[in-house]
């Protein structure tokens, strides 16, 4: 964060620097969608989350740009390559019909999306002209410090100004988690053998105090820096992934059941409404801050914001649980009941 | 210089439907609808740049960017995630029935 010697303005984004991006944004995309080789279209999709990081970074946005490269880049990537493992042994169709008319194989949708495109930056350029800050946003920015005592303004609107719908958020990840495990069900556990080298499990382990740490720090000071629970959440589901990948698949799971996980998502979200109905029997209203009985603190301070810091634990509980269950779940393998 | 950004978000998303269109691997139209969702994001952010604007980080030395667009978009991350690990164990479920990650030989989805 750039804090002291820039008094004349903010610092100007390189339009070069964004013009690169973007033209690697585009290559990789491409490269993800027109090459054969599955793997390597997986490989491409991450580098272009890591780009599009960097150009939300690059915009003024550090919050999303983390999210990004956490959860875009990071996570989904590898529950990518789980689901391509899991269905190697079934043979590649082939990439376009062979069986439809030839203009239907590519001429006409590439027609359609290339109307599709000019018309849409016909209309993305109504909302280039440079535009005030709605009533709203110019709010959050005063008044951040004094409703809530944070000092992330991203932050607390997820936890303060808009708590509620974050636990609605919270559910729909509560919602997949059971719609992966639901629909994965039967499978067995699989004990594939031992993991990587020595040597590599020797650097895990050095490695994993630190990764633990930047999880705790990113969940703990939401309400100060950019990050929040929904990045360490996603940080410490990455450590149990990592896990998996170096020691085998049996290491984590046989010290952190899947029941335990079960039980810490329920305890996040159940942390998270009791936080609420603390604020609404002081009379402040369902998941009042400062209005309730929290305290604003002094700024900067980790406990500061109210009951920022136990809304950013309860969702990073919650996340951590619920990502690396979803990952859990997906490993198992799966038997075919009825084969004959 | 944000006319760039929206360029290249009406270019990934027009990129992810023609995906989603085209390919018959299932694999190749969650690439395409991650795209759709990366153009969305993008689109989003760019909206929310403010020229010589800060980041949404108080204190603030000067005007800062739309913080509101921001808790949105990381929103959508986390819920897109989601999404993309829904889609990822119906094509593990339908490929352990079905054998196939094509997507037009899913004869049993058939009405």
């Amino acid at each position: 964060m750039p804090q002291a010697g820039h008094d004349e303005g903010a610092p100007v984004v390189s339009t070069p620097l964004l013009a690169l991006l973007y033209g690697f944004i585009l290559l990789t995309a491409a490269v993800a969608v027109f090459l054969e080789d599955l793997l390597s279209s997986f490989i491409s999709l991450s580098v272009m989350g890591v780009l599009m990081a960097t150009v939300f970074a690059l915009l003024r946005a550090p919050d999303v740009a983390l999210t990004q490269a956490i959860i875009n880049s990071g996570l989904v990537t590898s529950l990518l390559l789980v689901a391509y493992s899991q269905t190697r042994k079934t043979p590649r169709p082939p990439e376009i019909c062979a069986e439809c008319a030839p203009w239907l194989r590519w001429r006409i949708p590439a027609l359609v999306c290339g109307l599709l495109a000019a018309l849409l930056f016909r209309g993305f350029l109504s909302l280039a002209a440079g535009r005030p800050l709605g009533t709203a946003s110019s709010h959050f920015l005063s008044a951040t410090l004094r409703d809530t005592g944070g000092m992330n303004v991203v932050g607390a609107i997820l936890l303060d100004y808009r708590a509620f719908d974050t636990l609605g958020e919270t559910t729909v990840i509560f919602a997949a988690v059971s719609g992966v495990s639901l629909l994965l069900s039967g499978g067995r556990q699989v004990h594939s053998g031992y993991g990587l080298s020595f040597i590599v499990k020797r650097g895990m382990a050095l490695l994993t105090p630190f990764i633990l740490l930047y999880a705790a720090s990113i969940i703990l000071l939401g309400h100060l820096t950019p990050g929040g629970g929904f990045q360490g959440g996603s940080v410490f589901a990455t450590v149990a992934i990592l896990m998996c990948v170096v020691y085998g698949t049996g290491f984590e799971a046989s010290r952190i059941s899947s029941k335990s996980k079960e039980t810490l998502e329920a305890g996040g979200a159940l942390l998270f409404v009791f936080i609420g109905l603390i604020g609404l029997a002081w009379g402040g209203g369902f998941l009042a801050n400062l209005a309730g009985p929290f305290f604003p603190g002094t700024p900067g301070s980790l406990f500061s914001g109210g009951n920022m810091l136990l809304l950013n634990l309860a969702v990073g509980l919650k996340v951590g649980a619920g990502l690396s269950s979803i990952f859990y779940a997906m490993i198992k393998i799966l038997e075919l009941e009825d084969e004959p | 210089m944000i006319t760039m950004s929206f360029v290249t978000a009406a270019l990934l998303f027009a990129l992810g439907l023609f995906t989603v269109l085209t390919r018959r691997n299932a694999f190749k139209t969650v690439i395409g609808l991650t795209l759709m969702e990366s153009a969305v994001l993008l689109l989003l952010i760019s909206w929310a740049y403010v020229p010589d604007g800060w980041a949404p980080i108080l204190p603030l030395k000067g005007p800062g960017a739309d913080p509101l667009p921001h808790a949105l978009t990381l929103t959508a991350i986390v819920i897109g995630a989601c999404d993309i690990a829904l889609a990822f164990a119906f094509i593990m479920k339908l490929n352990r029935f079905e054998k196939t990650v094509d997507v037009d030989r899913f004869r049993r989805l058939r009405g």
